[in-house]
C-alpha cells in the first residue's frame, strides 16, 4: 500500500514542476560532471606517458654520455627514490632477456611483453602498455624503449597517485551533488509555489462564487504576468455573467409585472361577468375585451420571443432579396391612414429602389416599428419623415418626428425591454417595439440610434450593412 | 360537410367543436392519434384537424400514414411551436396548413372553409357579391345599388378579404396578415382606422350596413348586418 503511494505520481501541479526542476538539474549537473571527469583522466593519463617517454629519452642519453654501468646505478636510484613498490626499472635485450633489473619482490607478476619488443625491431621508439597486475592494488603504466643497440629499457610505475585524485573529485563531487540537487529541488518548490499562487487565488475565489458569494472577484496584483491575465480574464467573465444573470432577473420582474397585469385584467373582466348579473349585450363587451386583453398578451410574449430569438441568433434566417423602398413605402401606406385620422403628415424620402439580402418580415417588423412609436408621439398637425439611404456599403434608414420627443434622463434607456418613459404610459403599447428594433438589427449586423430634443421631436436612425448581393441589382432604370 | 377534429386538450376540442358546429359543419372528435387514424380511415371527412402533440400516434405520424394508404382527405395542423422549420416539417408530412396556437376561431373557420373550397375544386369566381355589393375582379370595379364606389388598392385587397370571407367574422390578425402581409399586430388602431375608412366608402350613404364589428373578435361583411 505505501509502496504504492509512493510509486504513484504524485498529483499536484507544483509538487510535478519541482521534481521535473530537480531531476533536469541532476541530469545536467552529472553530464556536466561526467565530462569535466573524462578530461581530467584523459590529461592525468596523457601527462604520466610523456614522463615515461622523457625518462626514456633520459637514460637513452645517458647510456651515450656516461655508459651503461651508470645508467644501471641510476635505475636503482631512481626504484628507491620513487619507492620500489610504485616503480620498476628493467634493461632487457631484444629478444626478451632481462639484463638488470631493480628490486622486483613488489612486480612479481611482470612478464615480458614479446609483442612489444616485436614493434621495437619493427623500428618504434616507444610502445606503452597499461599492466593490471594481482600484487598491485592499482593499475600500473609501462613504457619499452629501446636506448641502445639490442638494449631496451623498461619503466613501470603505479597509477596509484592518478587514482587517488581522481577519487579525491569523486569523494568531494558526491556530496556536493546532493547537496546542490536538495537546493535545486526547494528552488524548484518555490518557484513553482511562487508561479502557482495566483492560480491558487482564482480556485479559491470560483469555490467562494459556487458557494454562493456572486461578488467576489480574484484579488487584483499588478503582476504582469500570465497568472494576472487569468485573473482579469476570470474577472472579466464574472462581471459578464453578472450581467446576464441582471438581464434576466429583471426579465422575470418584467414578466411579473408586465405579463401579469393584462392576466388579472382577464381575471377580473371574466370573474365580474360571473359574479354579476349583466345583459347579453355586457357579457358579449366583456367577452371582447377578454379577446383583447389575450391578444395583446400572445403579442408581448410573441414580442419576447422573436426579442429573444434575434439577440441570441437562434432563429432562422432566410435570407431573400428584399426592395427596402417597397417595405417602406408598404409600411407608409399602412400607417397612412392613421396619420390622417390624427391630422399628421407622412413624408418620404427615398431612392429609387435600395435591394438589400435580408428577411423581408424583419425589415418590415422594424420599420413599422418605428414608424408606429413616431406616430403614436406626434400631436396633430405634426409631421412624420422616413428616409432611407444608402452608400458605402450602409444603408441608413432614419424616422423622425414632431413629436413630444424623449427626455435625456430617459434617452438611455428606451431600448431596454419593457422601458416606458412616463409620459408614454398613457398610449397604448407593450414597452417591447424598441427593443424588438433594437434585436432585429443587431442580429441583422447593425445598430439602432435615437436622438431626441423633448417637445421638439424624436430621430430613430438604423444603420444596417448592405450585404452583397450575388448579382449586383443596383441598377437606376 | 363532416370534419374530423383530433385533439387531446378536451377544452379546445369542446369550443372548437361547438363552433364549426354553428358554423354548419358535422363534427367528429377523438382526443389521441390511434383513434383519429383509425377514425379517418375508416369515414370519408371533407377536412381533418390534427392537433401535433397526441398521445400514442403524434400528428405528423398520422399524417404520414394517412398519406401513405393514399387517403388524400385535407388536413389542417395545429400546434403550439410557432417557428417557420415546424411550418414547413408539418407542410412536408402532408398537412395541407398550419395553424399556430392559440388561434382566433374566426381564422380557423376561414382556413377549413378555405380547404374545402379548394379541394373541391371551386373554380376561382371573377365576381364577388354581397347583397347589392359587387365586385369585379377582373377590371377591379367596385359597385353597390348601381352606384361606383372609388377604392384605393388596399381598400379593395381590405373588401376583397372580406367579401371572400362574407359570412364569418375575420379577426385584426387576419387581416394584417391576408391583406397587408404583417404578420403582427402594431400597437396603434391600424385595422380599426382602414376599417372606418372602408365603411365610410361602403356603408355611409346606403341603410343597410354590410360591415360590422364584432367587439373582441374582429369584422365581418354580411348581408343581414344591424349596425352596431
Amino acid at each position: 500500500m505505501y509502496l504504492k503511494k509512493i510509486l504513484r505520481p504524485p498529483s499536484t501541479l507544483a509538487l510535478r514542476l519541482t521534481l521535473w526542476y530537480a531531476g533536469i538539474f541532476t541530469i545536467s549537473t552529472l553530464v556536466a560532471f561526467g565530462a569535466f571527469y573524462l578530461a581530467i583522466s584523459t590529461v592525468i593519463s596523457k601527462h604520466r606517458d610523456l614522463d615515461l617517454r622523457g625518462d626514456v629519452q633520459e637514460y637513452s642519453a645517458m647510456l651515450v654520455t656516461k655508459g651503461i654501468g651508470e645508467v644501471k646505478a641510476e635505475m636503482s636510484w631512481d626504484a628507491l627514490s620513487d619507492g620500489q613498490e610504485h616503480t620498476f626499472l628493467r634493461l632487457l635485450s631484444l629478444d626478451g632477456k632481462e639484463l638488470a633489473a631493480t628490486d622486483m619482490s613488489a612486480w612479481r607478476s611482470v612478464r615480458t611483453d614479446s609483442q612489444a619488443l616485436e614493434k621495437l625491431k619493427g623500428g618504434a621508439d616507444y610502445v606503452l602498455e597499461t599492466l593490471d597486475l594481482p600484487e598491485q592494488e592499482f593499475k600500473a603504466r609501462t613504457v619499452y624503449g629501446s636506448i641502445g643497440p639490442d638494449l631496451v629499457l623498461q619503466i613501470g610505475e603505479s597509477l596509484e597517485e592518478d587514482a587517488e585524485f581522481l577519487a579525491l573529485h569523486r569523494t568531494v563531487f558526491i556530496p556536493v551533488m546532493a547537496a546542490m540537487v536538495i537546493v535545486a529541488a526547494i528552488i524548484g518548490w518555490l518557484m513553482a509555489r511562487r508561479a502557482l499562487i495566483g492560480v491558487e487565488e482564482v480556485t479559491q475565489t470560483a469555490i467562494e462564487i459556487s458557494k454562493g458569494a456572486m461578488d467576489k472577484r480574484v484579488p487584483f496584483k499588478a503582476r504582469g504576468d500570465e497568472i494576472e491575465r487569468l485573473a482579469t480574464t476570470f474577472n472579466y467573465m464574472l462581471d459578464r455573467i453578472n450581467l446576464l444573470i441582471k438581464g434576466m432577473r429583471e426579465m422575470s420582474d418584467n414578466i411579473a409585472h408586465d405579463l401579469r397585469s393584462p392576466l388579472a385584467r382577464i381575471r377580473g373582466v371574466a370573474e365580474m361577468g360571473l359574479i354579476t348579473s349583466h345583459t347579453e349585450e355586457e357579457h358579449k363587451a366583456m367577452a371582447g375585451s377578454m379577446v383583447e386583453e389575450c391578444d395583446r398578451l400572445l403579442g408581448m410574449i410573441n414580442a419576447m420571443l422573436d426579442i429573444a430569438e434575434a439577440e441570441s441568433g437562434t432563429g432562422e434566417n432566410t435570407l431573400e432579396e428584399v426592395d427596402l423602398v417597397r417595405v417602406v413605402q408598404r409600411a407608409c401606406e399602412l400607417f397612412q391612414a392613421i396619420a390622417e385620422e390624427n391630422s399628421l403628415t407622412i413624408a418620404a424620402d427615398l431612392p429609387k429602389n435600395c435591394l438589400v439580402y435580408g428577411e423581408a418580415r424583419k425589415l418590415q417588423r422594424m420599420v413599422a416599428n418605428l414608424l408606429d412609436n413616431a406616430l403614436k408621439f406626434t400631436p396633430p398637425q405634426g409631421s412624420v419623415t422616413v428616409s432611407l439611404k444608402a452608400d458605402n456599403g450602409q444603408i441608413t434608414i432614419s424616422v423622425s418626428d414632431t413629436g413630444i420627443g424623449i427626455s435625456e434622463d430617459d434617452l438611455p434607456y428606451v431600448f431596454k425591454r419593457f422601458y416606458r418613459c412616463d409620459n408614454s404610459r398613457a398610449q397604448q403599447g407593450t414597452g417591447l417595439g424598441l427593443s424588438l428594433v433594437k434585436a432585429i438589427a443587431g442580429s441583422l449586423g447593425g445598430s439602432v440610434n435615437a436622438s431626441s430634443h423633448l417637445g421638439k421631436g424624436s430621430t430613430f436612425t438604423i444603420t444596417l450593412p448592405q450585404l452583397p448581393l450575388s448579382h449586383q441589382f443596383q441598377s437606376s432604370s | 360537410m363532416r370534419l374530423l377534429l383530433v385533439e387531446d386538450d378536451l377544452k379546445l376540442a369542446s369550443f372548437i367543436s361547438k363552433g364549426l358546429r354553428q358554423g354548419g359543419f358535422a363534427v367528429d372528435h377523438c382526443a389521441d392519434g390511434e383513434d383519429g387514424l383509425h377514425m379517418a380511415l375508416s369515414e370519408p371527412y371533407d377536412a381533418a384537424i390534427v392537433d401535433i402533440m397526441l398521445p400514442k400516434l403524434d400528428g405528423l405520424s398520422l399524417i404520414d400514414e394517412l398519406r401513405r394508404r393514399k387517403n388524400n382527405t385535407p388536413v389542417i395542423i395545429l400546434s403550439a411551436k410557432r417557428s417557420v422549420d415546424d411550418r414547413i416539417k408539418g407542410l412536408q408530412a402532408g398537412g395541407d396548413d398550419y395553424l399556430v396556437k392559440p388561434f382566433s376561431f374566426a381564422e380557423l373557420l376561414a382556413r377549413v372553409q378555405a380547404l374545402i373550397r379548394r379541394a373541391s375544386g371551386t373554380s376561382e369566381p371573377t365576381t364577388l357579391e354581397v347583397a347589392d355589393l359587387s365586385m369585379d375582379l377582373h377590371s377591379r370595379k367596385v359597385v353597390r345599388g348601381g352606384q361606383k364606389i372609388d377604392l384605393s388598392p388596399l381598400e379593395f385587397s381590405l373588401l376583397e378579404y372580406l367579401m371572400r370571407n362574407a359570412g364569418n367574422v375575420v379577426s385584426k390578425t387576419m387581416i394584417m396578415e391576408h391583406v397587408w402581409d404583417y404578420n403582427f399586430d402594431p400597437q396603434t388602431n391600424v385595422v380599426e382606422v382602414r376599417i372606418s375608412k372602408l365603411r365610410d366608402k361602403v356603408d355611409e350613404d346606403f341603410e343597410k350596413k354590410l360591415i360590422r364589428t364584432v367587439y373582441g373578435a374582429g369584422y365581418v361583411l354580411e348581408e343581414d348586418s344591424q349596425a352596431p
